[in-house]
């Protein structure tokens, strides 16, 4: 009888120690999963090229865009959109200019990630060249200009009337070197 | 018959052990839950001393005692300190103690490791409280410990990681313990649908603490690698996003808040009844609004979240999810309102707590409801008001409905009464106090005071100073309540078996004090709901 | 009963007290943050009426249904059709509340059709502006002095909630925020105008709002973001069009002037008269106005080696930051050389640091190229 009774408290003890274990399991696999549906619903893109949508040409609904930059913490770069607000219309292709100095004493490789608001535009928004493709390796000092060229898919959903772009700048560390 | 798998109690199973190895090697449910009890009271006071320091700089606007990092320090270790060192212990210990006396089994199921979760505490403990003392002192960023500034903090913040580890591994090591002995354990006769609300609502908490709480550990030791191994969970230069971290974090952290409710329902559902004369009224509606609420807990995480700037579907979908929380919660005030409707009510110490429980339970739910609807989160949020909403359903829930339990089982445990007089005292006191300290925070939230400050602009003055006041005289009285029982422990009254006329459980059948080894053959039981005993046979203790 | 006397003082100097301070949410000047005031004030009364009747029922039955009133009980403890009407109606309720509150939340989410745009930057501990469409920005600081803080002098009447540069928007006009941050997570939040926004770094999030009459509304940083999260006051200054315009023209004019002459050559007195205002605004929180530090966190600047000799070290650790601790921010991105030449030439000559070095302009210019 007790023995019995001890390995059916055992197994019970093994079966709860998995779902222990599988949650803590489940705590590590939220990093993935967060990332597939913020990329599906469009919240972090990754930066490719895209092929331009088959309409492209063909004028279509007026859309407002404001373009910005933010820079990590602590990198001493300074990077402008040479254009802060320009009125495009979707199917046009559009060329927005941004300078970017690293203002740093040293050599230092940046690698580029575009954000959008609403976040839901960012798989319209078809960039044909951007900065933000590669990493980018500067000279103490040096002042670049990068061309975005982009067109806003004429399929965009109609609710969507204003876009903003901005870029999040971060350093590769180790790329450098003094 | 159920038997106790590995305890060591052979050698000498009609005694007790003697002295410190008696606690060091303890495996006896009744000293273990001894063990959890005073540990949780002085976490308690602890924790509560770092909450008057907070009260103390915010009694006047200005900096007087503190510098801002040792305030957030306060903060942070107050959070931590109480939700688990305190009262997640404390249910624990009440569980240890309770549960094999209210199912009719012998002991717990895994004694040893029974033994291994108690002594994991006090090291956990004390490596939380050294922190204070080590280079840039104790973490600071919250108990929420959000991403990126716990990135930020010293190695008091590696500390308080490895502390969250020890203390998890403690509480999933008691659940399994808890879920074994429920679902393993009970005598002939206790069927689960029969089984007590205490033993259902600590069932279901245990299975949430098994879910939750190695996502918690996931989640700091997320931190604890992007401090020191170079990885870039949550830090977006990395390709990481610290509101993940957010995510992760209140995963855990909702079912966490009803890991601190739910047990408080159970040990209500058997006080009111008692002292209603009563049996409690919708038992089968509280075990599934019971176990609804545990479920929707995992599905609200995000409420928490409202101001990060969410895509308004996911802001109504939590908003809508969160709301529905109210209708069991409800169902649980209303039934135990039904128990006492139409009873033969007295009023002794257990149940004035449990009154005062349902009262600002309520309020807080209620607060908590108004919190809920996201566009008037958007005014509320990580305000005084959301602190006033918690303390009303921890400490006048967890903390209150700890109170009406240790009154009430006092006389089994120790076989003395307590001093009711002062039991009373305590209560009016704790009741009056505590409301004094934290209703006028609703106010201050809604006028725009931010929580977590440790100073604040001239028009928040009148209703800080008003808190700090209640919030000194509110600690000052659980004195009163450490006083009784200390006093009542050596020179109370002798207790009768059963002191309590209305009440019916399986505990109330055994001898006080219950015996050392009680139930060491099992019974054989005639039970009806909510764990009334009808009959019973048998039943040997040593 | 000496209790109930006690309450009923209790009750009384809450009552006084009340006149004196601020017991609702603050007098709304934007449609959204009238909606959450009208949202607000209906939950109450609901919230309010449900708690009075459910602890009616239970003081009824507290006073009617106790034993010394010679009851016995009633042992009925199920009623099908009590539990569906309880579990149904609470239910009916929120619906009833959710409608109301499901158009608030989709306002709040519409920033479309702006009218202006304002990136608004958190940083431990203070706040940037940059006006998109006008190609300027300035930081916003805490401008009530730590003498305040400490006691030592008297507090101004919007203490802690008063800065050097608010941020000033027309009325009438729709403004949107993008909100983003430097380094840890900051909240915008502007309880008049019904705003609140995390600031994410390396996220950016926006938000919105319309102010309709001109006014100074004041608000604070509303997530836990590090040792001086209290000190970071958010005021707008809300103004009539033609005066917005008229302070926008001024500004512009001011920020044209501000900029200086990067090759100017500076007197010591001069450069250290600035230095201590820059010092002031950014370097107080950690190295405190004694220079001292606070030990075991903040590093001493008074007599500390790096700022009384080395001077080529002293420019790179202000311009780069710190790589042992993450606490000292590269200044260089926010700070002209003119700053920081200024500020640096201050701590060389403050407190006990008598070194008589002058830092000028230039030199920082060329430690930003690397060639010092």
């Amino acid at each position: 009888m007790e023995s019995s009774q001890h390995s059916v408290n055992l197994v019970l003890l093994k079966k709860l120690a998995i779902i222990a274990l599988v949650m803590f399991g489940f705590a590590w696999a939220l990093v993935p999963m967060y990332r597939v549906i913020c990329e599906a619903t469009g919240l972090n893109q990754i930066a490719v090229a895209d092929a331009a949508p088959m309409q492209a040409g063909a004028a279509g609904a007026q859309i407002e865009m404001t373009f910005d930059s933010m820079v990590q913490a602590g990198l001493p770069w300074r990077v402008r959109p040479l254009t802060s607000h320009l009125k495009v219309k979707t199917g046009e292709f559009i060329r927005v200019d941004y300078e970017i100095t690293n203002a740093s004493d040293r050599r230092m490789v940046g690698q580029a990630v575009p954000r959008y608001l609403p976040a839901a535009a960012g798989e319209y928004v078809k960039k044909l060249d951007c900065f933000c493709f590669k990493q980018q390796s500067f000279e103490p000092g040096q002042t670049k200009r990068f061309p975005v060229v982009f067109v806003v898919d004429p399929k965009m959903p109609r609710d969507i009337s204003t876009i903003t772009l901005a870029y999040s700048i971060f350093e590769v560390p180790g790329q450098g070197g003094l | 018959m159920a038997t106790v798998t590995d305890t060591q109690h052979a050698p000498h199973s009609h005694g007790k052990p003697s002295g410190l190895s008696r606690w060091l090697t303890a495996t006896n449910h009744k000293d273990i839950g001894t063990l959890y009890l005073w540990f949780s009271f002085a976490m308690f006071l602890s924790g509560g001393v770092m909450a008057l320091c907070i009260r103390a700089e915010l009694f006047h606007p200005g900096l007087q005692f503190f510098q801002p990092e040792l305030f957030n320090q306060f903060t942070t270790l107050h959070g931590l300190i109480m939700v688990f060192g305190a009262i997640m212990p404390a249910f624990t210990g009440l569980a240890n103690w309770l549960l094999p006396l209210m199912i009719g089994a012998p002991d717990m199921a895994f004694a040893r490791m029974n033994n291994w979760s108690f002594w994991l505490l006090p090291p956990a403990a004390l490596l939380l409280l050294a922190s204070f003392a080590v280079p840039g002192g104790a973490a600071a960023a919250g108990w929420t410990l959000y991403a990126p500034l716990s990135t930020q903090m010293g190695m008091g913040m590696d500390m308080t990681i490895f502390a969250i580890h020890i203390m998890g591994i403690s509480s999933i090591m008691g659940s399994i313990n808890i879920i074994v002995t429920i679902l393993n354990l009970r005598a002939p006769g206790m069927t689960l649908m029969k089984m007590p609300m205490f033993a259902w609502a600590t069932l279901i908490t245990a299975y949430l603490i098994i879910a939750v709480m190695p996502v918690l550990a996931g989640a700091v030791t997320m931190v604890l690698t992007d401090r020191h191994f170079g990885t870039h969970f949550f830090n977006a230069a990395g390709g990481g996003d610290p509101i993940l971290y957010q995510h992760v974090f209140w995963f855990f952290g909702h079912p966490e808040v009803y890991i601190m409710a739910l047990p408080a329902f159970g040990i209500i559902s058997h006080v009111i009844p008692t002292f209603a004369r009563k049996p409690l009224f919708g038992y089968t509606s509280m075990v599934y609004a019971t176990s609804s609420i545990g479920i929707l807990s995992f599905m609200v995480w995000a409420h928490h979240m409202f101001a990060t700037g969410m895509p308004a579907t996911a802001q109504l979908f939590f908003m809508y999810a969160t709301m529905l929380i109210a209708v069991p919660t409800g169902v649980k005030v209303f039934n135990w309102i039904a128990t006492m409707w139409e009873g033969s009510m007295t009023f002794e110490t257990p149940m004035l707590f449990a009154i005062g429980f349902i009262m600002l339970f309520t309020i807080g739910g209620l607060s908590g409801v108004t919190l809920s609807v996201a566009a008037v989160d958007i005014a509320l949020h990580a305000s005084y008001y959301v602190v006033a909403h918690f303390h009303y359903v921890l400490v006048a829930g967890a903390l209150f409905s700890l109170f009406a339990a240790i009154y009430y089982w006092f006389p089994k445990m120790t076989g003395k009464m307590y001093n009711e007089r002062l039991g009373k005292v305590h209560f009016w006191w704790s009741l009056i106090w505590f409301n004094v300290t934290f209703f006028p925070m609703h106010f201050l939230g809604l006028a725009g005071m931010p929580r977590r400050i440790p100073d604040y602009a001239l028009q928040f003055t009148t209703f800080n100073e008003i808190a700090s006041v209640g919030a000194f005289f509110f600690g000052l009285g659980q004195l009163i309540f450490l006083y009784n029982m200390l006093v009542s422990i050596r020179r109370g009254e002798p207790a009768p078996q059963k002191p309590w006329e209305g009440a019916d459980t399986l505990e109330w059948q055994i001898p006080t004090p219950a015996p050392y080894h009680s139930f060491a053959e099992a019974p054989e039981l005639e039970v009806a709901e909510n764990g009334a005993i009808r009959a019973m046979k048998g039943g040997k203790h040593h | 009963m000496s209790f109930l006397r006690f309450f009923t003082v209790m009750l009384g100097m809450l009552a006084t007290s009340a006149e004196a301070a601020e017991v609702n949410l603050q007098s709304p000047v934007t449609s959204i943050a009238r909606d959450i005031y009208g949202l607000h004030t209906l939950l109450l009364i609901i919230t309010g009426t449900i708690a009075l009747v459910v602890f009616g029922v239970m003081f009824y039955a507290i006073i009617r249904h106790r034993k010394v009133a010679g009851r016995t009980a009633k042992l009925f403890h199920e009623n099908t059709t009590v539990e569906v009407i309880w579990t149904v109606v609470p239910f009916l309720i929120l619906v009833g509340m959710a409608w109301p509150a499901t158009r608030t939340v989709l306002a709040q989410k519409s920033t479309r059709g702006e009218d202006m745009t304002i990136k608004v930057t958190g940083y431990q501990w203070k706040w940037r502006y940059d006006y998109l469409d006008d190609n300027f920005g300035f930081v916003s600081h805490l401008a009530t002095p730590q003498s305040a803080i400490q006691g030592v002098s008297a507090k101004p009447v919007n203490y802690l909630l008063e800065v050097d540069e608010p941020l000033v928007v027309p009325t009438g006009k729709k403004v949107r925020l993008l909100l983003t941050a430097n380094d840890v997570i900051h909240s915008w939040w502007m309880p008049a105008l019904g705003v609140k926004q995390d600031a994410i770094p390396g996220f950016v999030r926006d938000t919105w709002f319309k102010v309709d009459t001109p006014g100074t509304y004041r608000g604070q940083c509303s997530e836990l973001c590090g040792k001086d999260h209290g000190y970071m006051p958010i005021v707008v200054i809300a103004k009539s069009p033609a005066d917005y315009d008229k302070w926008l023209a001024d500004k512009k004019k001011a920020v044209a002037a501000m900029a200086d002459d990067p090759n100017k050559i500076w007197k010591l007195e001069d450069l250290k008269a600035r230095g201590e205002k820059v010092y002031q605004q950014n370097c107080v929180p950690c190295h405190q106005a004694t220079g001292k530090g606070i030990p075991g966190s903040f590093p001493a600047l008074d007599g500390s080696k790096i700022v009384t000799t080395d001077k080529a070290a002293h420019i790179h650790i202000v311009l780069n930051g710190s790589q042992k601790n993450p606490a000292m921010a590269a200044w260089g991105k926010q700070l002209s050389d003119t700053d920081i030449a200024a500020v640096i030439t201050y701590e060389r000559n403050a407190w006990s640091n008598h070194t008589g070095d002058v830092i000028q302009p230039k030199d920082v210019k060329a430690a930003r190229g690397g060639k010092v």
